[in-house]
């Protein structure tokens, strides 16, 4: 992996402390390149970035983010793959990477596009060592900005070749375990806890699919609750939506985590909508029989309500057990006093059906595409389960 | 006077009719009479050309008349130069300042004095060679009468001889003329004076190099500027011919687009040191020293920093054998002490040679400022510190306290630009970050909340410079960074 620094040379600057930050990137780039570095010139080197840091803060806004922050992003690599050495110890490594990853990925404004998460993850990971924990708090350092930082640039601004990156990445690890449960805590910022929050997102199919829990009981209890909490401080975005959604698809298919799941967040399944029809921890979810007596064992009607709509969107998609479960479940509520709730399931396949009729107009131009063909399929299934959907109710 | 000698000589060189005629009509009457003429008298007159006595007295005379004439014309031309130095130009204080200065700096570059000390020795010649002719002339003419004029010729000249030996032979004789001076030069007579021939060629080196400085410059570091040549004048456009003379290959461009005026700075330097060594009240030193952390320093020649150094020691009762600051003192010893500084760190900079005698000068008598604390003056404390650091090689002990430290605004932001001169002269030199300029830095990082934001931008300069990178030195002299 080689990170040239000129990938990421502005291609103008609006100000004299702009080109000169850029001619310092180039200056610390040849530094952390040079294997054997002097002492004086690793400390300058921290000492120019301590200042370059600071300088991009907001309230200074002396060094435009946009350049500053793709360089800082392209020296962060070096510094990582830089070899420790007597003038490079572990402990000025850390702070230079803190620093770049500061300048990087402190300001949502201008983040770099994360082509390789690698570095981040090993950054990521070892701020959550306990070592790391331990020497932060014996320094009076606050770790809770680098890797706030390391969750902005994964969460954030992670490409499909990030994410794909990120699936060799193993985050059951008990350090990393530990980490990201710490950091849900409600003593950190809520920019953190946000950021973890998308950054779960992107990692739980890892943690929530696994055969044996990745931690205990009260660990877990304690995780949802401060999931939980979380989720009631940020403001729903559709980003939020899809982030809360996939997590809590993963968790109630895993009857590990499932038990602990906070009941108020049940409803958060209303925003179903908002996962990607080929997402993973929905597909497990809908193709999980277990869940039909589970949400049902519950006593919630509206959970149930809320159920059956998920499943009769993928209705023609389902596993014949489920779709056997669903017919009959839907019956019931039919026949029952509720059953003016299944209105919703309608309206949701209305609307869903509405939806697709509005993109597949976007195709018109080419009806060959395989997205107008997926959509086709997607339109037809809805219709046929909208057909059989009424067939059901009318008894 | 001499016109009216040069009329009466010029007749005698042309032949006497007057005298030809009578001698003739001695012959007719000889003739006449029967009485035959013979010897000389039998000749007929014959002119054989003027004499040549009469030609040399009136050449001489003529060569005073000259000298007469080129000392008027001199002296009319002198009257219209002093009218242009006397003129009021347009413009602000400062530009009239400068204006000022330039013109008085051509006064000396261009010996100005010495043109208008030929006007006497013009006249002065005049006069000899008047009392010459005349002398040679009486005496050909009447030995008696010429006695007279003789004897006063004599003694004139024997009396300016005198004077002139007088005032060579002492300095401090009041009777000094041009050729005593130029006597004192050639023979380094004087104790005093000792190795004048070799000062005066220095001397002329000096001048030489500096009209070359001033085409060329800037000069030390690989200044990069453009050299200017041509007339001193009112900075318009016609008045300079601009060379196209690029810095150092291995220079980087310059980040600002800020053409430098090394000449304005170098009016406002001399003006400022002149102003400051002419001065004799202690106050206007001191009220003088407050102008110069304003200026720039483009020659390490002018500067007074002995002196300055001296105006900062003055301030310090040292009867107990280590500085302690007189409290009357505290403000001129701030404002002397930042003069001090200011230019001691842009000497280094400007990187002269005569920098190190200086310097040496000051290092080998200089005793510990800032180790007192001086009751939550941070900026007195900071800048004497600092001058512990530059001339007494010291660690900074000011930075060792930092919550206490509470810089004002100018302050600090003046400490930030020299403290930039002093990275980039350190550095430079191949020698390591001091500590001060470390502190500085740290210290502006900690601020909460953040000082202005030139002072940050100085500090990412400084940062740069640490790195190795290339810079202008133009840019260094942008205030503000932004």
């Amino acid at each position: 992996m080689c990170y040239l620094l000129h990938e990421a040379k502005p291609s103008c600057h609006s100000h004299g402390a702009d080109l000169l930050s850029s001619r310092i990137y180039e200056k610390l780039a040849q530094l952390f390149r040079n294997p054997i570095p002097t002492i004086d010139e690793i400390d300058y080197a921290i000492l120019a970035l301590r200042v370059i840091s600071h300088l991009s803060e907001d309230g200074i806004a002396l060094l435009s983010g946009n350049d500053v922050a793709q360089e800082s992003y392209c020296l962060f690599h070096l510094v990582m793959q830089a070899p420790v050495s007597l003038a490079y110890p572990q402990d000025k490594k850390w702070e230079a990477a803190r620093l770049t990853m500061h300048v990087a990925y402190k300001w949502d404004k201008s983040l770099p596009w994360v082509k390789d998460p690698q570095d981040i993850l090993i950054f990521l990971d070892h701020h959550f060592d306990s070592d790391t924990f331990h020497l932060a708090i014996i320094g009076g350092q606050d770790l809770d900005e680098p890797i706030q930082n390391a969750l902005h640039a994964l969460a954030y601004a992670s490409g499909p070749t990030a994410i794909k990156a990120l699936e060799h990445f193993n985050p059951t690890e008990p350090s990393f375990v530990r980490g990201i449960c710490h950091v849900f805590k409600d003593d950190h910022p809520l920019q953190l806890r946000k950021a973890a929050l998308f950054f779960l997102a992107l990692i739980s199919d890892k943690w929530f699919n696994t055969l044996q829990p990745i931690m205990g009981p009260d660990q877990m209890k304690t995780f949802c609750l401060d999931w939980a909490s979380v989720v009631d401080a940020i403001e729903h975005t559709h980003d939020v939506q899809k982030a809360i959604i996939a997590v809590l698809f993963g968790m109630i298919n895993s009857h590990h985590w499932r038990p602990y799941i906070v009941t108020e967040k049940w409803k958060l399944l209303e925003y179903f909508t908002s996962v990607p029809d080929d997402s993973l921890p929905l597909r497990r979810s809908i193709d999980n029989p277990e869940l039909m007596d589970v949400i049902r064992n519950m006593g919630n009607p509206a959970t149930v309500v809320l159920w059956l709509a998920i499943l009769w969107l993928k209705y023609k998609e389902l596993v014949p057990q489920v779709q056997e479960q669903l017919e009959r479940v839907t019956k019931e509520v039919a026949q029952g006093r509720n059953r003016m709730e299944l209105d919703m399931c309608l309206s949701t396949m209305d609307s869903e059906l509405e939806k697709a009729k509005d993109t597949l107009t976007w195709y018109d131009m080419q009806p060959t595409d395989p997205g107008a063909a997926t959509l086709w399929t997607k339109i037809k299934n809805l219709q046929e389960a909208r057909a059989s959907f009424i067939t059901l109710r009318r008894g | 006077m001499t016109s009216a000698f040069i009329i009466d000589v010029q007749s005698k060189l042309e032949p006497d009719f007057e005298e030809m005629n009578h001698t003739l009509l001695k012959i007719v009457a000889s003739a006449a009479l029967g009485t035959i003429p013979t010897g000389v008298d039998a000749s007929f007159p014959k002119w054989d050309g003027p004499d040549s006595t009469i030609v040399h007295v009136e050449a001489i005379l003529y060569s005073s008349l000259s000298a007469s004439l080129l000392a008027a014309f001199v002296a009319m031309l002198g009257k219209q130069w002093l009218n242009r130095y006397a003129s009021v130009e347009h413009g602000s204080v400062v530009d009239r300042g400068r204006q000022r200065k330039r013109k008085m700096d051509g006064m000396v570059t261009w010996r100005f004095g010495l043109v208008m000390e030929c006007l006497p020795l013009m006249l002065q010649a005049a006069l000899l060679l008047l009392g010459y002719a005349l002398s040679n002339y009486l005496f050909f003419i009447n030995k008696a009468i010429a006695s007279v004029i003789m004897g006063f010729t004599t003694f004139g000249l024997l009396f300016y001889l005198l004077v002139v030996l007088a005032a060579t032979l002492s300095y401090n004789c009041p009777f000094q003329t041009p050729l005593s001076l130029l006597f004192r030069l050639l023979i380094r007579f004087d104790n005093k004076h000792k190795g004048y021939l070799k000062r005066s060629k220095r001397w002329s080196g000096h001048v030489f190099s500096q009209m070359k400085g001033r085409w060329q410059r800037p000069k030390s570091h690989g200044l990069c500027g453009l050299g200017r040549f041509g007339t001193f004048g009112l900075g318009s456009p016609g008045d300079y011919i601009e060379l196209g003379v690029t810095g150092l290959s291995d220079q980087a461009p310059p980040i600002f687009n800020k053409k430098t005026n090394w000449d304005d700075h170098g009016l406002d330097l001399s003006s400022v040191t002149w102003m400051f060594e002419m001065s004799t009240d202690m106050d206007v030193a001191t009220a003088i020293a407050g102008f110069i952390p304003q200026i720039v320093c483009t020659d390490t020649q002018t500067i007074p920093l002995e002196r300055l150094y001296d105006t900062v020691l003055k301030c310090f009762d040292r009867s107990s054998g280590h500085p302690i600051l007189k409290p009357a003192y505290r403000d001129k010893a701030y404002l002397c002490a930042k003069a001090l500084l200011h230019m001691g760190v842009q000497c280094k900079y400007v990187g002269d040679k005569s920098e190190n005698s200086m310097f040496r000068s000051i290092s080998s008598r200089h005793q510990t400022m800032g180790s007192k604390s001086y009751k939550g003056d941070s900026d007195l404390e900071s800048t004497l510190g600092m001058i512990d650091c530059v001339f007494g090689d010291l660690k900074p002990r000011y930075w060792q306290n930092q919550q206490s430290l509470s810089f004002t605004i100018p302050h600090y932001t003046w400490m930030a630009h020299i403290l930039l001169y002093r990275a980039w002269d350190v550095l430079g030199k191949g020698k390591p970050l001091p500590d001060d300029i470390r502190g500085f830095i740290l210290h502006s990082l900690q601020l909460k909340p953040p000082p202005p934001v030139p002072i940050l931008a100085d500090c990412l300069f400084i940062a740069s410079l640490t790195l190795g990178t290339k810079m202008h030195p133009d840019d260094l002299l942008v205030v503000d960074k932004r």
